[in-house]
Formats: structure tokens, C-alpha cells, sequence
């Protein structure tokens, strides 16, 4: 049996160091820790109950502008000089690549701060706990409504987990996080055809999860108003989305800024920065500081720190989302958006990214459309981040007179991006941050709706 | 859930290639042989060369025919993932209670194969140690038998199917599909493009997504034409098709001689569990399915 090694910030800077005797121009190295569960309970019995702990470490090295990523589970000295060796020789064939390499040293974060992204009280919960917490918000659902008559389980699950990153600039850092998450899948019944909508709740601390009434209360009230649901016909109309929905819209916003789709050419917004991409209305913030939100860290997966920035100003695109690698290639520096699993070099992924909330309330919003159809659910792939084509299946409530009225299912929406960002008439005062990628309820002046 | 977004050389318009030929990379000479690669590349800016010229797509219920081979993404999704044993065992399923009913045309007899040769769907054990089968879905029509896993043939009462696969050893076994397919029928393909007065032809797809419960699933195209008055015409843009499981393969009033399996390019996702499949189809017409387009009217 070999000795397991601790991962802490001096094993990475052993591990650089070894690698520059061996000829490593430059390197980083990437650790992680996590213990993970979940348990799962449908109508009442325990289905699944999960414990999960890993260790990784994940090495990064440049031979000039050649350059190979490794990783390992097996925390040992011989493995981890082997994968030393291995990463040298897979480093050394790869093609030169003029862009590659690490950041410059000033990009590189000074002070670290603070972001009470850790619940450790929560390492306390019970196996019980954890399985009465799905029991309470599933049998909440049940017993909400004699329609709701079955259900695909309720689900706690959650995570610890430490990060290290060290690299042979002499950046060292390290932080902790937790997360949590409670949802339910109640499935209701009409005349003979079924329903499912789910609710949830995801939080960095433990006691800032709604509770398990509400959460199984909300899914309940969510796949009662399916029940029924029919087909519209094929017409052009105001289109309301909810802010599930809408932070859907606000991903495929990110994809489109991702340097990566940018340099390779497949997106709408190449050589936008500066114009007008959105509605006056609009300001997007990707912000990695904010304490104890979910995209939230102190430094990102190349040791820049994460800052709060403005990606769209009142419809002005004003940042990309970038790494240094895809910064380089686009001739920009980093905006601090690398993220990168353990084995893999870094790519582009927002922090907290989000819609600025407007000044009306969803109600208002609802009101002011004499017909149109409020989505509460998007499902299909039908989305060109190049061309903005944007086609998908929906479902919803349908809009008269500024009331919600009877569901609706088994439709299309279908328009293009660019209009569509162009053509945000509403925003709605109800951000809430519920994932790392958030919206408020936004209005869509019209899309094309496909049914019967 | 099914994408197809797995390719080494992807078009401009980066979705997947239709199918041109039966050709399976069995060895590695494959990937090398100048003209296998070769085609792949020219198959891809063929279709981002037409979908420069494409026109809006049409928005509403058409008639709507899909092409032989990868648009058996049809079938994954519209019925494969409602049969599959835990969401039926469960009934959460839109197809819960129907064995023995019928589901579709008496033109359909739909399979899940895991047993041929080098497909990508293929294995000669499941995950479990079961071997795996040539499945009946729907037998000319009527609905025969779902998709087992260990567990749950065990908790219905039912034979195993060899469908219980995982993503690695970190994952648990579920029902899962493997080659899921339409056998051929009799009727020349250009004799039902001939048969639409007015609809879309579509021959390529993106990726898919089914709500199992109510049946509702979606699939986009990535290479479609108008067909006017029997005649393939015009390219038309990326459009999601809309349908409902239980209902859209009674709708189908042809089917083609020419079943192709698709080129190796499907990975299902479900549950955070990724696994190889395959899916084929015949070239068939399905009266009435809803495309959403952008362009109203006529």
C-alpha cells in the first residue's frame, strides 16, 4: 500500500518544481477535494441514498508554446512522479501553439477575498435528515391537491469541496465551498393524461434553502397549472418569459460571448463589442464576488481575479467572456472567466452572470399584454449560436386581456436571437439568484408561435 | 435526451451529418483512409453550403417527411425513452399501461437491437451481465414490451432485455436504449415525396428532448426542404418539430424500402448519464406534425 499524500498549496509547488528540473517551462497545477451526496425518496420509501468523496490533481505544463494537461485520483509520490514524466513527454510532442501559455504575472490576483462560500455546520446533518428533508417536501407536494397522484421522487443532495490552484508564476491560492439542493417531481393527473413540473432550491449555506413545504408547495401549484393544456394556433404574438426561462435565454447569451465560440467563428456577436446587441433595458453583469452566491470565487481557474463586470450596458456589449488562451487568440486579455476540470486545459464559463432587474413587477408585465403566451418551459436543442436561429418547444400559459388563462402545450417559439435581444420591451423587478446564471421575468415584444 | 453534437470534423453550421452511405468504421484504418475523411469533410460544407441558401422555415402543422437513417431520432425520442422500464414501472410514463394497445400505424414495427455487428449502440453484454436482445417496441402498430434494467424486470415481474447500462463504474444501471430503429416498408422513397402536395422534407437532425409524462417531445433539423407539389424545392433554416409520442407514429401514412441506420454519431443523455446509441429509419410521411418556423401563412 502506498502512502496517500494530504493535497495542500506545498505538494503543488513541489510537483511545479520537479517539473521545471525536468525542462517545464511553465506550469500549473489544479487540485480538488469533494465529498458529495444525495438522497433520493419516492411517494414516501427511500429510492437512492449516495456518498461520494474524490481527490484529483491535474497538471498542467508547457514546454515553450507546446504544452499537455494530466490528471490522477491516486494522491501517492510514485504516481504523482510518473505523472510528472508522463505530462513531460505528452508536453513535449504537442504542436507549438503561439497562444498558449500561463497569464501574465500582474494579471494574476493579489488578495483573495473573502466569499463565505462554506457551510460547514451543514457537515453535521444525519443520513435521517438528509432523507426527511426530500420526505417532507415530496409528501408537502402529495398531499398539496387530490390531482397530484404520483411522483418521480423528491432529492437532497449537496457538496463540500476544497480547491487548490498553484502555478510556476508563484500565484498559490485556495478555497472552500459547499452547496445545497432540495426539488420534487410531482406528477398530476386530468382526464386521463399526466403532468410532471418540478420545483427546487440550490444555496451555497445550508439555512438558506427554502424549506421543504415550500418547495414541495411551489412544484405542486407548478403541475396543477399544466393540467389541460391544449395547442394554439400558428400566429405572432408578445411572448412573457419567467425567470427560469428567461435565464435560458441569458445562457445562450453566455455561449455566444464565449471566446472560444468567438475565435473559432460560430458566433452571432463576433466583432460586436461595442454595439448595440440588446433593448436599452438590458444590462447583463457577470460578477464572481458576490458572497455566498453560487458562481462565486476568489480567483478563477488561471489565479485572475473574478470581478465584477458589465458584459451589456443599457443594450451596449460592452466584454466577451474570456480566458487568456481564447483573449490571446482574440487579441484581449483575460476577463477572468477560465474554468477548468481537473483534466482538462482551461475553457470559458461565466461566474455569476445575470439580467439587472427592470422596474416592473411580473404582474404588471402580464397586464400589459392584451394577448400573448407566458413560458414557463423550454425543452429541445433548436438554438444557432451562430446565426441566432432560435427555435424551440414550449410550454406555457396562454395571455388574454392581461390575465393568465389556460395552459398551453405542444408549441413552438421560434425567432432569431438578435431580434429577439433587440426586442426586450419589459424587464421584470423579480431577479432572484437561484443558479449561477439568473434572470427577471422579461418580455419579448413578439416571436412566432407554431401549433395547430 | 439524444445529441449528435459528437462529430471530429463538424460543418460550419456545426450540427450533424445525414447519413450518405453505409460505411461502419470497424477498424482504425478507417479514420485514416484519405477518402473516408474526405467525405466527411465535403458531406459537411455541402450542407453549410445549402444552409447559406436556406429561407425561413415554416411555421405550423404540415405534412412532414423524414429522410432515412439519423431523423430515427424520431423514434428515441417520440417512444424510446417512454418505454423504457423505470419511468413505466413508476407510471410517470405517457406510455404506462398501454402494452397491448395500439400506438402507431399498422405500418410500424419498431426494434431496439443491441445484438449488430460494430454499431455504435451495440454491446454483447449489457452492464448488468445480461446479453443483450433485438427488442420489439411496437409491432405493426401495437405497442409489445419496454426496455429492462435488473432492477426494474425484477420489481414489474417482466424477462430481461439486456438494456441496463451505465455511463462508468461511478454510476448506477438504468433501462437504456441501444440501436433503436424502424424495419423497412414497401414503398419506393421518391413515390412519397411525390404523395405531399405541400410540407418538409427533412433529412438531417440536431439534438432531441422528451418529457416522458406528457409525451411532448421536440427534434431540430439541421438540413430541410420545402417540398411543393411532389417536389423537393427550396432549403429552409433550422426548425424545431413538435410532436406527441403516443400520437405521432399513427400518423404515419408511408413508409420507405430504404432502412439506414445512422452513422455513429448519437449520445443519450439521461439522468447526468451519457451512453452510445444508435438510432434508423426508413424515409416515412407523417400526416400533420408541428414545425416551428418562423414564416405564418402562405
Amino acid at each position: 500500500m502506498m502512502d496517500r499524500l494530504e493535497l495542500t498549496q506545498e505538494l503543488a509547488s513541489d510537483l511545479l518544481a520537479q517539473a521545471k528540473q525536468k525542462g517545464a517551462s511553465q506550469g500549473d497545477a489544479l487540485m480538488v477535494e469533494s465529498d458529495s451526496f444525495s438522497a433520493t425518496v419516492r411517494l414516501g420509501e427511500i429510492e437512492k441514498v449516495s456518498q461520494a468523496q474524490e481527490k484529483r490533481l491535474g497538471l498542467r505544463l508547457f514546454f515553450g508554446q507546446s504544452s499537455a494537461t494530466a490528471a490522477t485520483s491516486d494522491i501517492s509520490r510514485e504516481s504523482l512522479e510518473r505523472l510528472v514524466d508522463q505530462t513531460c513527454v505528452l508536453a513535449r510532442s504537442t504542436a507549438q501553439d503561439q497562444f498558449s501559455g500561463l497569464p501574465h504575472p500582474e494579471e494574476l490576483a493579489r488578495e483573495l477575498p473573502e466569499l463565505d462560500l462554506l457551510d460547514d455546520n451543514a457537515r453535521t446533518l444525519s443520513v435521517e435528515r438528509k432523507i426527511s428533508l426530500a420526505r417532507e417536501a415530496e409528501e408537502r407536494a402529495l398531499s398539496f391537491d387530490p390531482r397530484i397522484i404520483n411522483s418521480e421522487g423528491a432529492e437532497f443532495s449537496g457538496q463540500f469541496s476544497r480547491v487548490i490552484y498553484s502555478n510556476s508564476h508563484g500565484f498559490s491560492g485556495e478555497y472552500r465551498g459547499s452547496f445545497f439542493n432540495l426539488s420534487v417531481a410531482p406528477v398530476a393527473k386530468l382526464d386521463g393524461l399526466m403532468q410532471r413540473d418540478s420545483w427546487y432550491s440550490s444555496k451555497r449555506k445550508f439555512s438558506r434553502l427554502e424549506s421543504p413545504q415550500s418547495v414541495g408547495e411551489k412544484a405542486a401549484q407548478r403541475v396543477l397549472r399544466r393540467l389541460g393544456a391544449r395547442k394554439v394556433r400558428t400566429q405572432e404574438v408578445p411572448v412573457v418569459f419567467d425567470p427560469e426561462t428567461a435565464g435560458s435565454l441569458l445562457r445562450q447569451l453566455s455561449g455566444a460571448l464565449s471566446g472560444y465560440s468567438l475565435y473559432k467563428g460560430a458566433s452571432f456577436l463576433i466583432g460586436k463589442l461595442g454595439n448595440k446587441i440588446a433593448s436599452d433595458l438590458v444590462t447583463v453583469v457577470d460578477d464572481g464576488t458576490i458572497p455566498a452566491a453560487l458562481g462565486s470565487k476568489p480567483f478563477d481557474a488561471e489565479g485572475l481575479p473574478t470581478r465584477e463586470k458589465k458584459i451589456v450596458e443599457k443594450g451596449i456589449l460592452q466584454s466577451f467572456l474570456l480566458d487568456t488562451y481564447s483573449g490571446r487568440k482574440l487579441g484581449y486579455p483575460s476577463t477572468g472567466n477560465a474554468s477548468r476540470s481537473v483534466g482538462g486545459p482551461p475553457v470559458v464559463a461565466p461566474t455569476n452572470f445575470y439580467l439587472s432587474p427592470g422596474h416592473h413587477t411580473p404582474e404588471e408585465i402580464i397586464a400589459s399584454v392584451e394577448e400573448g403566451f407566458y413560458i414557463t418551459e423550454l425543452i429541445g436543442f433548436g438554438v444557432n449560436l451562430l446565426t441566432g436561429d432560435y427555435s424551440r418547444g414550449a410550454a406555457g400559459l396562454w395571455i388574454e386581456k392581461g390575465k393568465l388563462t389556460y395552459p398551453v402545450e405542444e408549441v413552438t417559439i421560434a425567432g432569431n436571437l438578435k431580434e429577439m435581444l433587440l426586442n426586450i420591451a419589459m424587464i421584470g423587478s423579480d431577479l432572484e439568484m437561484r443558479g449561477r446564471i439568473s434572470a427577471p421575468t422579461i418580455m419579448i415584444s413578439h416571436m412566432t408561435i407554431a401549433g395547430g | 435526451m439524444l445529441s449528435g453534437s459528437r462529430r471530429k470534423i463538424s460543418s460550419i453550421s456545426g450540427w450533424p451529418l445525414p447519413s450518405t452511405r453505409e460505411r461502419w468504421p470497424r477498424q482504425f484504418g478507417f479514420f485514416t483512409d484519405q477518402k473516408d475523411y474526405e467525405r466527411y469533410t465535403r458531406e459537411a460544407v455541402r450542407q453549410a453550403l445549402i444552409n447559406l441558401e436556406a429561407v425561413d422555415a415554416p411555421a405550423g402543422e404540415m405534412d412532414v417527411i423524414l429522410g432515412s437513417g439519423w431523423p430515427g431520432i424520431l423514434l428515441h425520442e417520440a417512444i424510446g425513452h417512454g418505454l423504457e422500464a423505470d419511468f413505466n414501472r413508476k407510471k410517470v410514463s405517457a406510455f404506462t399501461d398501454r402494452i397491448g394497445k395500439k400506438v402507431a400505424s399498422e405500418l410500424c414495427t419498431v426494434v431496439d437491437d443491441g445484438t449488430i455487428p460494430s454499431r455504435r449502440g451495440s454491446l454483447n453484454l449489457d452492464d448488468e451481465g445480461t446479453p443483450t436482445h433485438r427488442t420489439v417496441l411496437i409491432e405493426k402498430g401495437i405497442l409489445k414490451g419496454y426496455l429492462q434494467d435488473r432492477l426494474n424486470a425484477t420489481l414489474m415481474g417482466m424477462p430481461l432485455t439486456g438494456n441496463g447500462r451505465r455511463e462508468s463504474y461511478a454510476h448506477i444501471p438504468m433501462p437504456r436504449m441501444t440501436n433503436t430503429f424502424m424495419l423497412a416498408g414497401e414503398t419506393p422513397p421518391e413515390d412519397i415525396i411525390c404523395s405531399v402536395k405541400k410540407g418538409l422534407y427533412a433529412v438531417a437532425f440536431g439534438g432531441g428532448q422528451v418529457d416522458i409524462t406528457n409525451g411532448k417531445f421536440v427534434f431540430s433539423t439541421s438540413e430541410a426542404y420545402l417540398i411543393e407539389d411532389g417536389k423537393v424545392t427550396r432549403p429552409v433554416k433550422g426548425a424545431t418539430l413538435i410532436g406527441n409520442g403516443p400520437d405521432v407514429l399513427r400518423r404515419v401514412s408511408m413508409v420507405g424500402t430504404d432502412l439506414k441506420l445512422d452513422e455513429g454519431i448519437g449520445t443519450c443523455g439521461k439522468d447526468g448519464q451519457s451512453v452510445p446509441v444508435g438510432v434508423g429509419l426508413p424515409t416515412i410521411k407523417i400526416d400533420g406534425l408541428t414545425v416551428g418556423g418562423t414564416t405564418t401563412g402562405t
